[in-house]
């Protein structure tokens, strides 16, 4: 099976079925377009992902390979949260600073279906929660007046579901 | 006390991340993230605005009393307020006026009106619903001018529910660039000059296609007081009641045709209620309306088989709906290429003619039990790009019959969902055999409605499907309701 070598930002090199990388569209495009072949040596450099998350998304690209390139839809609701599989599950139960860093690298390695599933389980960590709570899981501080904070109280009074 | 500040993760996303994870929450949850910080908080107003809107309206907490309408003008006037003192753009405002008309809401409403100038409210208001009070003439030159002056309005919805007497509303005129929809409820305007408009609705206690109509045969080509020749969308509905119907349909359909005939850019017409279509009005539509791609009647009144034919010059026509057709309907030699849903009421439909259209990918029928054997032998052999089956059963479908039924289905190739409306009991369930590319079941209102069904009872008792539903009514007619603009209420 041909493979490419990819370079994390520290320098270490993945050894990496070609099929498992284009499951990334920025690499998929850099090896297409740019006529980097795949009998070639060259190593393709991702100065934005380190090796500990990079080898993260090589396994979760690894056991996705096979899925249906997913489909857009356009419903301006909001969308479902609760059709996480138990493998993906399990892949993120991991601390919040790999989670946040997983949902960079899904973005900048164009990777949808990790990006939906990453930002549906911080979407999950805040749901339900009052401000106060948030602000705890997440480590937000509270940079609000009390003034200011009731105004932003009030002027959400107004806004609505289309 | 103090933890070392390492700062929060959300520090490090860019605003298109955040985005995409406020694209999962639902309002509840992103007004409480909006009270975080003030990073979130700009977040959450700048998301909003695409969206959310903001809703000007009364509370409707009291079912009996509806508040008086000063409370209306406060509120605008406090909305007005905060536009002019927000940091948050609103792209959205919506003016919901409905309300219980009383004495002195004139006055109310004139004070709603007066305020609607500010600067700020006229810039942004895009949405505008307003309930007429009693003797709305005394309104109509005000609300002229609002309307003519509101450069972001698209969508103007304007009732009057003092139906008893219908008020034909001369003084007022709808005058507007940037408006795209028109909902017209017991009003009749003046004039309506709106040249972006694309989509009106009307609904009326007189014959409102009947009187466009008129207005087009009297003025010939030069376009009368209604400018309507660049509509894409049309829906018309009238409360009306005929009596001599043959006689006032044949002396009415002249002026029909003729505004049908003026409606060359329309690709979505639907006429309900007692807005009849014969012969020779489905001819105008189907000659002049070439780029229709959505078509729905709630009846038919042909009185020649062969008119239905007419509808082949339809060639985009993507989806047709019939919810009664007086004569049995044929599809013998008619040919609509792209026609991809069909969905029809108490129609008696002549089954072997469906077969030759075989781009229909979503139907909906009401089955009766004369019709069980000829639209068993249309599934098992024909019908190959069928992905999505409504049937509502007649309750005098006996038990046997299921198992032909669900036989023919397990014929259809492409069939992914299933709706089954009105099943007489839940063993009738226990016939069904296996459907190759089923993927959603949805059985709603079993006989008798009493039982409490969850989707583990119908898993018991049919071949292994990913999803079971067994949802309200309303829940099904909701989705329907988004993906073809009709439900089932279609069918009463």
């Amino acid at each position: 099976m041909p493979t490419i070598k990819l370079q994390s930002s520290d320098g270490e090199i993945f050894d990496t079925d070609v099929q498992i990388a284009k499951c990334s569209g920025t690499i998929k495009t850099m090896l297409e377009d740019l006529g980097m072949d795949e009998g070639d040596d060259e190593v393709v450099p991702l100065p934005n992902v380190n090796s500990a998350i990079l080898r993260k998304v090589l396994q979760w690209a690894t056991f996705h390979k096979d899925d249906p390139i997913p489909v857009e839809d356009d419903d301006s609701k909001e969308k479902r949260t609760d059709d996480i599989s138990s493998w993906d599950a399990d892949f993120l139960k991991v601390d919040q600073g790999t989670l946040f860093e997983l949902i960079l690298a899904a973005n900048y390695l164009d990777i949808k279906g990790l990006l939906d599933v990453t930002c549906k389980t911080v979407a999950n960590m805040i749901k339900g929660k009052t401000p106060e709570e948030i602000r705890k899981t997440f480590n937000i501080k509270n940079d609000f007046t009390p003034a200011e904070e009731e105004q932003v109280r009030k002027e959400n009074e107004w806004c609505e579901e289309k | 006390m103090d933890l070392p500040d390492a700062g929060s993760p959300f520090d490090k996303l860019p605003s298109e991340l955040i985005f995409s994870i406020f694209d999962y929450l639902e309002l509840k949850s992103l007004k409480a993230v909006s009270l975080t910080c003030h990073r979130l908080e700009q977040m959450f107003a700048d998301y909003s605005a695409c969206r959310f809107v903001l809703r000007i309206r009364e509370e409707r907490n009291s079912y009996v009393f509806l508040p008086p309408l000063i409370e209306i003008a406060d509120k605008v006037e406090a909305a007005t307020k905060l536009l002019n003192r927000t940091k948050r753009c609103y792209r959205r405002v919506h003016l919901d006026v409905q309300y219980q008309p009383t004495a002195d809401s004139i006055e109310h409403m004139q004070a709603v009106l007066d305020k609607l100038f500010a600067v700020r409210l006229m810039q942004q208001l895009t949405v505008l619903k307003l309930d007429l009070p009693a003797v709305p003439e005394k309104l109509a030159v005000q609300l002229s001018d609002a309307v003519s002056m509101l450069d972001s309005l698209q969508e103007l919805a304007i009732s009057y529910k003092q139906r008893d007497n219908q008020s034909t509303f001369s003084q007022l005129y709808i005058v507007n660039r940037s408006l795209h929809k028109l909902v017209l409820n017991c009003v009749w305007p003046g004039r309506i000059n709106c040249p972006n408009m694309q989509c009106l609705e009307v609904l009326a206690n007189v014959d409102v296609w009947y009187m466009i109509g008129e207005q087009y045969a009297l003025h010939g080509d030069a376009e009368p007081y209604w400018k309507l020749k660049h509509l894409k969308e049309l829906f018309m509905a009238t409360h009306l009641l005929y009596r001599a119907l043959d006689h006032y349909l044949q002396k009415t359909e002249t002026y029909k045709s003729v505004f049908c005939q003026q409606l060359t850019q329309l690709k979505k017409l639907r006429l309900f209620h007692s807005c009849l279509v014969t012969d020779k009005v489905l001819k105008a539509i189907c000659e002049s309306c070439v780029h229709l791609e959505n078509l729905s009647f709630t009846s038919m009144y042909i009185s020649n088989p062969d008119s239905f034919r007419y509808i082949s010059n339809l060639t985009n026509l993507r989806q047709l709906s019939i919810e009664s057709y007086i004569s049995g309907l044929s599809f013998a030699g008619v040919r609509l290429p792209h026609l991809k849903t069909l969905l029809l009421g108490n129609v008696n439909i002549d089954w072997p003619s469906l077969a030759k259209v075989e781009s229909i990918e979503s139907l909906m029928i009401k089955l009766n039990v004369s019709q069980v054997v000829p639209a068993c032998d249309l599934f098992a052999g024909h019908m190959r790009r069928l992905r999505l089956l409504w049937i509502k059963f007649d309750i005098n479908i006996n038990h046997e019959r299921y198992r032909e039924i669900f036989a023919a289905l397990s014929k259809l190739p492409a069939l992914e969902t299933l709706i089954l409306h009105n099943v007489l009991r839940l063993d009738c369930l226990k016939e069904m055999v296996p459907i190759p590319r089923l993927t959603r079941l949805v059985v709603c209102d079993i006989f008798p409605k009493c039982i409490s069904v969850s989707p583990a009872d119908v898993a018991k008792r049919v071949p292994k499907v990913d999803r079971i539903e067994v949802p309200w009514i309303n829940k099904v007619n909701k989705e329907m309701k988004q993906r073809f603009g009709c439900n089932a209420g279609f069918f009463h």
